[in-house]
């Protein structure tokens, strides 16, 4: 092996350490870490066999082979951050909805003391969170 | 005005944001003159006094965490509307800009049942504040993509004084634009076959503060918005 496969691999085993440390204390989900997991193999595999990326290159015809190889990390960070996009939206929907379960529920409980003339309809018994208390 | 309008199955909402100047004059300006609507501030997470000053003049008020926007302050309103069995919504500036006054002319219409939305324009009559250059060519231009597309007749596509029907309200409890949802909602609306109509309003200055679009804002504004409704015709 040379300096640089010796030291790649090092910080490989770091990352993978990392991931694992992660997940053992569920600061990361499972889910996530199988991507994580696969990139950190896949560099592995690279650094032990980089003549694989030579021929896979030139099969693909192209003929710098890291240009290959940064094209492909390139789309894998594409990749996860579109998906990140995502899931950050789909979080911004679900708290919006929440915060505006907890504005009507405390619409509903925080007395209108200051409001006694506020009209009684009549017709509030039919909504569960119309004065509960 | 006719004597069968349900004013109990009206509802009022007050978007405010930081608005403790202005909010206790808008409520009470309400309040005193159509005693009979039930009133919503709904707080978009201000960081003043704007909920103590609303519930003190009589407002019920519901109080969001945190600043989401007035588009989830809006719909807000729209799911309390919908909770306590309202037919129509009034939707007024918690900034002074909409003259409680004006709320007639929304009523008037209601008995008709001739359209699920009611834009209270400022340029169909020769009075009021008629807003900057910058915010005129913005409404300039969506009054006549709107129109392009819809074939309404739109002369104040931006107006956020407006009245909704219960049919659109309960399209618009699921889906309702973020931020600067006011062009956006007469596409939604238009696609989802409802009718859109304007009635004639007055509009004022805003006594104090600030308006929240700036200049550097409109140029985004329109790009965003412009980009909303072209999604939105392919979307709804």
């Amino acid at each position: 092996m040379t300096v640089i496969q010796i030291f790649t691999t090092i910080v490989n085993v770091v990352l993978l350490l990392m991931v694992f440390d992660f997940l053992r204390r569920e600061r990361l989900k499972e889910k996530y870490s199988i991507m994580w997991v696969s990139a950190i193999v896949a560099i592995q595999l690279l650094i032990l066999f980089h003549e694989w990326l030579n021929e896979f290159s030139l099969w693909v015809g192209v003929y710098y082979p890291p240009s290959l190889l940064f094209y492909l990390a390139f789309l894998f960070l594409f990749i996860i951050v579109l998906h990140l996009s995502l899931v950050v939206s789909k979080l911004t929907k679900q708290n919006q909805i929440m915060a505006q379960k907890l504005a009507l529920l405390e619409a509903a409980t925080v007395t209108d003391a200051a409001s006694p003339d506020y009209p009684d309809t009549g017709n509030e018994s039919a909504a569960p969170t119309d004065h509960p208390v | 005005m006719s004597t069968a309008i349900p004013l109990d199955k009206v509802l009022v909402v007050i978007p405010a944001y930081n608005e403790e100047r202005n909010i206790g004059r808008v409520v009470r300006g309400v309040r005193e003159r159509w005693p009979g609507l039930r009133l919503l501030v709904v707080d978009d997470g201000s960081t003043d006094d704007t909920h103590r000053i609303a519930r003190e003049n009589g407002a019920v008020v519901a109080r969001l965490p945190f600043n989401l926007g007035i588009g989830v302050a809006v719909q807000t309103g729209i799911k309390y509307a919908r909770e306590h069995d309202m037919q129509w919504l009034i939707r007024l500036d918690g900034d002074g800009q909409h003259n409680a006054a004006d709320i007639a002319t929304f009523l008037e219409y209601l008995g008709r049942n001739e359209a699920d939305l009611l834009i209270g324009s400022r340029f169909l009559k020769k009075d009021g504040y008629r807003s900057s250059l910058l915010r005129r060519v913005a409404i300039t231009f969506f009054n006549h993509l709107i129109s392009a597309l819809t074939g309404f007749r739109i002369t104040d596509a931006t107006s956020g004084f407006r009245l909704y029907s219960r049919r659109a309200m309960d399209k618009l409890c699921k889906f309702y634009p973020d931020d600067y949802p006011e062009p956006e909602t007469i596409i939604m609306l238009y696609k989802w076959g409802m009718q859109v109509k304007e009635v004639p309003v007055t509009m004022l200055q805003r006594p104090e503060g600030v308006s929240s679009i700036t200049a550097v804002r409109s140029l985004y504004y329109m790009i965003k918005v412009t980009m909303a409704i072209l999604l939105d015709m392919i979307r709804y």
